[in-house]
């Protein structure tokens, strides 16, 4: 190693370790060494490898870790506040636009009911039902083909035309449900809470990257953390690089908030008796089964 | 030799050395490496630095006569003396010790 190489290293493991006025001084001391090694007819090659390895160097000129005093939870909660906040706020604005355009807005529920139906024709009907719960229309239909259409259907005329075609109600595969959107009076607060978790969490990945780039380019620092007075650090004091902080708030942070948040919705699944999980109840949709011979 | 042990002696052999007069980096890494030469110049510089910092020895830049470097001069203090008194007692009986055991 050359003397520069190895005064670069060790001013770069001093840096983290030390005050720059002591790092100063150590290169000093040092350059001096190594010059009057060279005077005594050593060459630098030589000069430098007696002196060891610079990093381990730093760490015994060191010492002890330096006497580190940690953050206390509120200041680390209110940097984390203040980091977080323009993301959360983002996500409050599109909670609110949520509101206002989901609760107007009429959508359809379907609801799907499969009967035996192996051979045959694959019968379906289609039921409209107005806001008063009157079912409003009725469409039978055999592979597609409409056999029946009627507005305020009348049931025995419906029944007759399945008959016409050798057929009961008993034959029909799937039934599909078209209603005005009622969320019902839970659902609105059930939807609102799903999209404010997700948003949470959303806002935690996001906010994760965000401050895993800032505080990797500056030293540990977020502009949260710098106005509260506390930085991350390695386990000596040292800065911790822009790879171990991409992988502290960016990857665990993310990967934390996107399992939390899907096991929360699971959670919400399992809760729901007619298998909306937060997901669905936001969108207004539900899973349903699907015949094998309708599948398409 | 034991690394440990080496570690040990160190500061006991660099404030003997600059006992009586002020000496410079190198010429003290020298003597020290005369007696322990596989010991680093970088973990001698450190013994000597701390010394330093705990009020054992204190520092003085000098410019050397006709135009040549300035060197770091580390001179013992009265607390740097007795430090070496005391190290030089526990140094005897600890060889005292050990050849009562026989070792």
């Amino acid at each position: 190693m050359k003397q520069s190489e190895y005064l670069r290293r060790l001013e770069a493991a001093l840096e983290q370790r030390l005050g720059p006025e002591e790092t100063a001084d150590v290169l000093r001391d040092q350059r001096e060494l190594i010059a009057d090694a060279v005077a005594q007819g050593q060459t630098e090659q030589e000069a430098v490898a007696r002196m060891g390895d610079p990093e381990a160097l730093a760490q015994e000129l060191a010492g002890a870790p330096r006497q580190m005093e940690q953050a206390s939870l509120g200041r680390r909660l209110a940097a984390y506040a203040l980091d977080t906040l323009p993301v959360v706020l983002a996500a409050l604005m599109g909670l609110l636009l949520f509101q206002a355009g989901g609760v107007t807005g009429i959508s359809t529920l379907t609801g799907g009911v499969d009967a035996p139906g192996e051979d045959g024709p694959i019968v379906e009907q289609k039921l409209e039902y107005d806001r008063d719960g009157q079912l409003a229309s009725m469409t039978l239909t055999v592979d597609g083909e409409i056999i029946f259409l009627q507005r305020y259907p009348d049931r025995a005329e419906a029944d007759k035309a399945l008959a016409n075609r050798g057929l009961s109600l008993e034959d029909i595969d799937v039934t599909t449900e078209v209603r005005p959107m009622e969320l019902m009076r839970w659902d609105v607060p059930w939807a609102l809470a799903g999209l404010w978790l997700m948003a949470g969490f959303l806002a935690l990945g996001v906010s994760g990257l965000f401050t895993g780039l800032v505080s990797g380019l500056a030293g540990g620092y977020t502009l949260g953390r710098w106005a509260l007075g506390i930085r991350v650090a390695g386990r000596d004091g040292e800065r911790p690089g822009l790879g171990r902080c991409l992988l502290r708030d960016t990857v665990i942070l993310c990967v934390a908030g996107c399992l939390s948040g899907g096991i929360v919705n699971l959670i919400s699944l399992c809760m729901a008796g007619s298998g909306q999980g937060l997901h669905d109840r936001a969108a207004g949709t539900v899973v349903i089964r699907v015949p094998r011979r309708a599948r398409r | 030799m034991d690394a440990q042990l080496k570690k040990g002696a160190l500061p006991l052999c660099i404030l003997f050395i600059i006992r009586q007069e002020a000496r410079y980096g190198y010429e003290i890494i020298g003597e020290v490496r005369a007696v322990f030469p596989d010991v680093y110049d970088g973990s001698i510089y450190t013994v000597l630095r701390r010394l330093a910092a705990d009020g054992y020895a204190r520092t003085e830049l000098r410019d050397e006569p006709s135009g040549g470097p300035t060197r770091k001069y580390y001179a013992i203090t009265p607390e740097g003396l007795a430090y070496l008194e005391q190290l030089r007692r526990s140094w005897h009986e600890m060889q005292e010790r050990l050849n009562r055991l026989g070792v």
